[in-house]
């Protein structure tokens, strides 16, 4: 049964009606139209629908609307803007750390879920956090350049 | 005069202001039929056609995929839009800029071949009167056909190709900017293609009613072993592919190998051999030994 749900998505309120047991990902997408959350398989295989769900990373196609209620979600868009990009999205852009992108967004929220917790990991714990992640077009070394360069940037903000 | 054969592309699209239009005020307007779906493309055409009209990289303004009035290119797909495309936008901006150079070598009082053209300024010598492509724009009328015989440059003097350029589209990506495929009209279904089990397995009975009769189903297509179905919202859609798949009778066959038996089997099947080059015949020998 469809029934109103109170979410609190990028620091607003808003009302959907869904089922509970809904994925937050088809929500995200269609009903707020915040695309920058990708569908990659739907499946909890990829990590393209990355979110924060109060400041954890969470895969959104397998975060049922019941299971997000009364806690804070940030997709990409409330990461950072275009004019004012978080440092983990200037991190990217500085070292190019993309080919066609579409991972990247996912990629980027576990990352700064990451530095959010733990502001200067080793190799080892950003290669952890990036285990649920996949990526095929091949732009892993850049990737953890950028996230390294994330953190270098984040501590230097502090 | 050595006639060149246009690319395929130019051909199709035999206008030049198709691909290139240079606005009274200096604007650099370039038009493709291809889109940027994350392969870079927006970026190294954008090279392209710097480098061959010789403006600077940031003056060059690309409008992609608007079928009113980018030529018409095809899918995008493959490596055609820089193998193809990217050709016939180099050919396309040769022609333009030799018909500027013309136009600025009779303002000049020159020869063609004496004409310079550097950051979007045309000029016979140092120190002497410059033209931009703004002050010829009226003059040059792009609605004409390619000539044929416009040269792009030579790949040594070009400035952007070759380079590494930052991407035009990553900020926007990186930030959350939608792609293509997001794109909603109106009134549109989200659908979902119902998977046979295995490879050939065959649909001997199906209830098509029964998934069109659960919520948001709008659509349920039946074609042999094919079986796509069109909801809305996107959620019903997964929700009675799942359904369908169960509601299928399907019989299955066992006409895959053995894990173990791949190599064999793959080349016991009806294959075609060609040589790709003499000399690693005796390494591919090896291999298959």
């Amino acid at each position: 049964m469809r029934q109103p749900i109170r979410l609190s998505v990028n620091g607003a309120e808003c009302g959907v009606a869904g089922e509970p047991a809904t994925p937050l990902l088809y929500v995200l997408r269609n009903d707020l139209q915040l695309k920058g959350t990708r569908f990659g398989c739907g499946n909890g295989a990829c990590g393209s629908c990355t979110v924060h769900v109060d400041r954890r990373a969470v895969q959104s196609c397998n975060a049922p609307l019941r299971s997000v209620e009364g806690h804070a979600v940030t997709t990409i868009e409330g990461l950072g803007r275009p004019e004012a990009p978080h440092p983990v999205q200037q991190a990217f852009i500085d070292e190019q750390a993309a080919q066609r992108a579409y991972c990247i967004t996912g990629i980027m929220m576990s990352i700064a879920a990451l530095l959010g917790r733990t502001p200067a990991p080793t190799d080892a714990e950003l290669l952890e956090a990036l285990n649920r992640h996949l990526c095929r077009c091949g732009a892993h070394l850049r990737i953890l350049r950028a996230a390294r360069r994330a953190a270098t940037l984040m501590g230097a903000k502090r | 005069m050595n006639l060149r054969p246009l690319p395929p592309d130019l051909q199709a699209n035999p206008r030049l202001d198709r691909w290139v239009g240079i606005g009274s005020g200096g604007t650099v307007d370039v038009f493709i039929g291809k889109v940027e779906l994350g392969q870079g493309i927006a970026t190294a055409l954008t090279q392209i056609a710097a480098d061959e009209l010789d403006v600077p990289f940031t003056a060059v303004r690309l409008t992609m995929g608007n079928t009113d009035i980018c030529p018409d290119q095809g899918v995008t797909a493959g490596s055609w839009s820089i193998e193809y495309g990217g050709m016939a936008l180099r050919a396309a901006c040769a022609e333009v800029r030799r018909l500027f150079v013309r136009e600025a070598a009779l303002r000049l009082g020159v020869e063609e071949d004496a004409v310079k053209v550097e950051d979007g300024k045309f000029y016979a010598m140092p120190g002497a009167p410059v033209l931009s492509y703004a002050d010829l724009a009226a003059a040059v009328d792009l609605t004409c056909a390619p000539s044929g015989n416009a040269v792009p440059k030579d790949w040594r003097s070009r400035k952007l190709c070759g380079m590494k350029v930052p991407r035009t589209d990553y900020r926007g990506k990186l930030c959350g900017a939608a792609y293509l495929h997001d794109m909603e009209l109106p009134g549109m279904l989200h659908a979902r293609v119902v998977r046979p089990p295995s490879y050939s397995a065959q649909l001997i009975r199906f209830d098509a009613d029964a998934v069109r009769a659960m919520p948001g189903v709008e659509c349920v297509v039946v074609d042999g072993r094919f079986i796509g179905i069109c909801a809305r919202p996107e959620e019903d859609a997964i929700a009675a592919a799942i359904a369908a798949h169960g509601i299928g009778t399907w019989e299955e066959s066992a006409d895959l190998p053995e894990e173990t038996e791949g190599q064999t089997w793959m080349s016991s099947l009806q294959n075609e051999t060609s040589v790709v080059d003499e000399s690693s015949a005796a390494i591919s020998d090896n291999v298959r030994g």
